[in-house]
């Protein structure tokens, strides 16, 4: 008898605690969150939103401040590494190339394309600087190619590391650009995406 | 193309081909899915969306020739009705599970399993009937 009443007790709290959760239903927060409901269907409803470029629109700023592009036609960038010495580098690519295990697979690949930019991936990195401080970033180069789709960018010890899709290998850097040149020679190139990790510094 | 009297119609050599290989497709497609069952490996699960992928292009062609076939016959009653709607229902239903199956991982289960389970039987009743028709009256 006792459980029982002390039963009616609790089940008469969860319905009152349901009571309040019904004033937010657009929010699935707290210790009894609001679910939608499990759907499934055969056919999956679904919107596929259309790109649209940015045209003339830019992002508003506050009063005082204006917004410029420092870089355009840049092909897909997806990450930017401020360098020490204030220089820009820019990873551009485009992931994918996943293996397509399904028929389904084929299919999406289609239709999540309408979704996405037709631009093609540019599998690079690409420098930016601004050599004189005046906010125009004048000089524009490549600094990496032959990528596969590279997106992590982090630098430590005077060596860039890289993210492709399918491996992470470091570019050593000959010369600093602070000091007035930027990496060159052709042994430090990175020999691309087809270049197994086989130690710390694969792109050596 | 000869002319058969329309009780004596027999499919020709890519129907029946096109019609019979829709058999081993289905076939494999529901031990790949009995497998996926008792296994949980996804792998099993990819095969059977092949192999469906692949009888619904063999079964759609068979029912287009059996279709224009059904068109041509100067007696449609009875078993060449018979063998285009059991075609076709196979087509749908095959249709349905590859969408089934289509779905994530194990949500495709059990139901993938049964509809794989019917169409394997309506398979055998389609190519079971309409090579029949060529022999028998």
């Amino acid at each position: 008898m006792k459980t029982s009443h002390a039963l009616s007790v609790l089940s008469a709290a969860l319905l009152l605690s349901a009571c309040g959760g019904e004033g937010d239903k657009t929010q699935a927060r707290g210790p009894d969150p609001t679910l939608p409901e499990q759907q499934s269907s055969l056919l999956p409803s679904m919107k596929i939103a259309e790109p649209t470029p940015w045209g003339d629109q830019k992002p508003t700023v506050p009063e005082g401040y204006s917004v410029t592009a420092i870089a355009t036609d840049l092909a897909i960038p997806r990450q930017t590494l401020v360098l020490p010495n204030g220089d820009i580098l820019i990873a551009e690519g485009r992931g994918g190339s996943a293996a397509k295990l399904k028929p389904k697979d084929v299919i999406a690949s289609v239709i999540k394309a309408q979704g996405n930019t037709k631009v093609k991936g540019g599998n690079r990195l690409t420098l930016l600087r601004d050599a004189d401080g005046d906010g125009t970033y004048e000089l524009k180069t490549v600094f990496a190619d032959n990528l596969n789709a590279p997106y992590g960018l982090a630098f430590a010890d005077g060596k860039l590391y890289v993210a492709n899709q399918d491996a992470t290998g470091a570019l050593r850097l000959h010369r600093w650009p602070d000091q007035g040149q930027r990496r060159t020679g052709e042994s430090h190139r990175p020999a691309g995406a087809d270049q197994p990790i086989t130690g710390p510094n694969p792109w050596r | 193309m000869t002319t058969l009297p329309a009780y004596r119609y027999t499919p020709g050599p890519l129907h029946a081909t096109l019609l019979a290989g829709t058999v081993p497709l289905f076939l494999g497609a529901l031990l790949s899915d009995i497998a996926y069952t008792q296994t949980y490996q996804i792998q099993w699960a990819n095969f059977a969306s092949w192999l469906i992928a692949g009888a619904l292009v063999f079964c759609g062609l068979a029912f287009l020739f059996a279709l224009v076939n059904l068109l041509r016959a100067e007696r449609k009653a009875g078993q060449p009705t018979r063998y285009v709607l059991l075609l076709l229902a196979t087509w749908v239903l095959g249709l349905v599970n590859a969408f089934q199956h289509a779905k994530d991982a194990y949500a495709s289960m059990p139901a993938g399993l049964i509809i794989s389970a019917v169409v394997l039987l309506l398979t055998l009743a389609a190519t079971w009937t309409g090579l029949r028709s060529g022999g028998a009256k």
